[in-house]
């Protein structure tokens, strides 16, 4: 608790990475399955996903790692991902040798990770081991080295940038020469998060002497000591001539003083101040920057500066559990209300107090469940303070300047968006660097200022948390993204590009305009790992993009996953629970003006058509008319249907249902088998009685609806 | 070994499933349909908060499918951490069992159930079909991720 920053840094990193290397191992043993004699073998080739979530995972590994300055994983990771590559497309067998190999990657992968989470003296050899079976990935698959298949035979990305071993970012301070050697990949990064969260960086030099160890005063001791009173980022011996001393090197919390008198030597290699880190030609600290450094930590942080023992860490899931109960009593208490009439015979002041008492406990759950989903919230600054770095490898490895521009980094969202944005975020980034913003001297050229400009912001809107990374590079290559389309055959000839075809394509597992793959983008996979994350989180992608003005991609995910308002509607004798914040507006449907037109139904509204989309087909239900409705039979035809209109970039679609039934509160419980799971369905919600309602996530059901109707019109 | 068993009932033939793999029984209250699922699951039901899917076993063993009534049950399996009900026709019996009495299933008996057959056992009042709840998850899952939405 007392680096904070720092350690999330590692934490976010580590806890991440792992998520992939579990699932990493689960479809490799799921592949290795279909491979063992006895199982015909073209399981696996009919299974495809199973490698394309590989692909995804080392893909993932490969940025994180390089964002982490961990070369060595970055490189095994970008070797493994080109063989897959090369088996998704055809070009090699899979087989158990090879299956062999990833699995060996992802225990190498796995005890880089077990070393830098227990901070420990790392593992010997496991660099080399890395290295080795990089190398033998390399030469066993020469398929790797065609061009598009992979970078590193070719190696198109600067040299120095990723590939060399030492001194992969000049650090900002100056150390003893032995220390500053002794520095390992890991041992960097921790420093440099420690530095750029705003902590003081401690020299301490340990002279052991027979005096001082007979007092108990020895290196082990003192190792212990700044285990305990701060982050120990290294510990080096220092030989000179005759004598031993030991380096220790520590971040401590910013307003750290050393003890007047002390066993060690103190020196401060950021001096008294804790540091301005400057880092980078590239990212000059912008106002407002998301640096949970000195101002940041009293804004945005406040619960940091607390005092250590007046803060609990609580298990996520715990809390979890907690948000649902009170989101339970939440329903019954509103069940409690509606039953409320049914008492009409009580005596009156029965009634009355009891009706009192209701409101009471109204007034009250209101105020629990505020408190309730707070303690779940965390400003946006945690996962944007994980850029800036980022941005430096990225802009460093390109040749590139990029001056990156923070917004609304102190708006409050659950903490699990925050997690689960960390991954989407960097692949935006990294495509407007690589892809997106020029070089200086292309940019000079085109009249734009050499330094690119990267912004990303959020801002809360409602119940929707907006976030946007823009850059004002050469934008998206519209023509190239067609080129490429018509030649997969996934656009006709004639056929035009418009917005939401554009994002489909660039969101594809696969789709790339690029001839050549580098270590950092440019494999198609990115963009679709950050369709997937939105999807996951119930949210929505859009995109804009100017020739040579740059582009702009819009996440819109809701604020909080557990508790929601609701429309409860019914269709063909099926109620359904709809999220409150998808809906713009609702509307009631006249059959007699909905105009029929080959590629669907559109209806006039407010000046403007709005597609209809019908949820009973959607949803396959048997069409009947609502049993309430007291028309007699022959205008079936004509009774009033509602639509929940819903804008998807711009495109307004309206859901068709039979009937609307009022709006609740609901506690969203998640779908998690597989069996059930989809992206239309964001999960169920219990009535009073027991009964379960499933939650349609609308965005997503038009989503699907769209795509099956573009694959079954040729 | 002895081992416990839950019994039930799905078309006639009764099957035994080992009792540690079994969470719970349930009576069947109303199960909320999903849609886009295979043709096999019933639907989705609340177990203490939890959100199960229901499979029907008769229409995973294709057998004609009846209205669930008072005797149907939900066998409640929980396993590879996923809980998933099995909705049939009746779930009564808790009875220990020799696991070395199981026997290969025999050639003869055909239909779709008896890959989720781990072996039978010859009783005084006829055959007791063990299951294989693993091949059972396993193949539904393939199944059904196979499907198109």
């Amino acid at each position: 608790m007392t680096t904070p920053a720092s350690q999330e840094f590692l934490q976010d990193f580590l806890s991440e990475v792992s998520d992939h290397l579990l699932s990493i191992g689960q479809n490799l043993l799921t592949l290795e399955q279909t491979l063992k004699p006895g199982e015909p073998p073209e399981e696996a080739l009919q299974n495809p996903v199973y490698v394309e979530d590989l692909l995804r995972s080392f893909h993932t590994i490969k940025g994180l790692s390089s964002m982490m300055g961990l070369e060595q994983a970055a490189e095994l990771s970008h070797a493994l991902e080109s063989l897959l590559r090369l088996i998704l497309n055809n070009e090699t067998e899979l087989n158990l040798e090879i299956i062999d190999h990833m699995l060996q990657g992802q225990n190498l992968l796995q005890r880089l990770v077990n070393t830098l989470a227990d901070n420990a003296g790392g593992d010997p050899g496991l660099q080399a081991e890395m290295a080795s079976l990089t190398a033998m990935l390399r030469s066993a698959n020469p398929g790797a080295g065609r061009p598009g298949a992979s970078a590193s035979a070719s190696a198109p990305i600067p040299q120095t940038a990723v590939r060399s071993p030492v001194a992969p970012v000049p650090l900002p301070i100056s150390l003893p020469g032995a220390l500053a050697d002794s520095l390992s990949e890991a041992d960097r990064s921790k420093l440099l998060s420690a530095l750029w969260s705003g902590q003081r960086l401690g020299l301490a030099i340990f002279t052991p002497t027979p005096e001082k160890s007979a007092l108990g005063m020895n290196v082990n001791e003192i190792r212990r000591r700044f285990q305990n009173e701060g982050n120990l980022i290294k510990a080096a011996p220092l030989i000179s001539e005759n004598t031993v001393r030991f380096a220790f090197l520590v971040a401590f919390p910013a307003d750290f003083v050393p003890p007047q008198k002390d066993e060690v030597e103190w020196s401060f290699p950021t001096g008294d101040q804790p540091l301005e880190i400057g880092p980078v030609p590239a990212i000059p600290p912008s106002a407002g920057a998301a640096r949970p450094g000195k101002s940041g930590q009293a804004g945005s942080l406040p619960l940091a500066s607390a005092l250590p023992g007046s803060l609990v860490r609580v298990d996520l899931l715990r809390l979890e559990e907690l948000v649902r109960m009170v989101g339970e009593l939440v329903v019954c208490n509103s069940r409690l209300k509606e039953l409320l009439p049914q008492l009409k015979g009580a005596p009156q002041p029965a009634l009355d107090a009891f009706s009192q008492t209701l409101n009471g406990l109204d007034s009250t759950l209101r105020v629990l469940r505020q408190a309730t989903i707070s303690t779940r919230m965390v400003p946006l600054s945690e996962v944007f303070a994980t850029m800036p770095l980022a941005i430096r490898e990225l802009a460093r490895a390109s040749g590139k300047e990029v001056h990156l521009k923070v917004d609304g980094e102190n708006t409050q969202v659950d903490r699990l968006l925050v997690e689960r944005l960390l991954e989407p975020l960097l692949h935006l980034v990294r495509n407007a660097i690589t892809h997106g913003i020029e070089t200086p001297d292309e940019r000079a050229a085109a009249g734009k200022p050499r330094v690119g400009r990267l912004s990303i912001s959020g801002e809360a809107q409602g119940e929707w948390v907006v976030i946007q990374v823009e850059d004002d590079g050469q934008g998206i290559d519209t023509s190239a993204v067609a080129a490429q389309a018509r030649r997969l055959g996934l656009l006709q000839e004639d056929e035009s590009l418009t917005p939401a075809d554009l994002l489909d394509l660039i969101t594809r597992p696969g789709f790339t305009t690029r001839p050549e793959a580098s270590l950092a983008a440019g494999r198609g996979i990115g963009m679709n790992v950050v369709m997937r994350s939105v999807r996951a989180l119930h949210g929505n992608l859009s995109l804009s993009t100017r020739p040579g003005l740059g582009t702009r991609f819009t996440l819109r995910l809701p604020l909080t996953l557990t508790l929601m308002n609701a429309i409860v509607v019914s269709c063909s004798g099926e109620r359904y629970a709809i999220p409150l914040n998808m809906v713009d507006e609702l509307i009631e449907i006249v059959p007699a003006r909905v105009i029929s037109v080959e590629s669907g139904e559109l209806y006039p509204h407010r000046e403007q058509a709005v597609t209809l989309v019908r949820l009973a087909d959607l949803f396959h239900l048997e069409s009947r008319p609502p049993e309430a409705d007291a028309r007699p039979v022959s205008s079936r035809t004509t009774h009033l249907l509602y639509g929940l209109v819903s804008s998807e970039g711009e495109n307004r679609i309206a859901l068709v249902v039979d009937r609307l039934e009022g709006m609740r509160e609901v506690v969203v419980r998640p779908i998690p088998d597989p069996l059930i799971a989809q992206p239309a369905i964001a999960g169920a919600t219990e009535l009073g009685d027991g009964t379960l309602l499933l939650i349609v996530d609308i965005l997503a059901l038009v989503e699907t609806y769209r795509q099956g109707r573009k694959e079954t019109t040729p | 070994m002895i081992e416990p068993f839950i019994l039930f009932k799905v078309a006639g033939a009764t099957y035994a499933v080992r009792s540690s793999q079994v969470q719970s029984i349930e009576m069947v209250e109303a199960i909320t349909p999903v849609p886009n699922t295979p043709e096999f699951v019933e639907g989705i039901v609340s177990l203490r908060g939890k959100v199960a899917p229901v499979i029907s076993l008769r229409r995973r063993f294709n057998f004609e499918a009846v209205p669930n009534d008072l005797r149907s049950r939900l066998v409640v399996i929980h396993m590879e951490g996923r809980t998933i009900a099995l909705a049939v026709d009746e779930a009564r019996e808790f009875v220990r069992l020799d696991t070395g009495s199981i026997l290969p299933p025999p050639e003869t008996l055909a239909g779709p159930q008896m890959r989720y057959l781990e072996g039978v056992i010859s009783q005084e009042n006829g055959l007791l079909l063990v299951i294989k709840l693993s091949e059972l998850f396993d193949i539904q899952e393939k199944q059904a991720l196979s499907e198109p939405l």
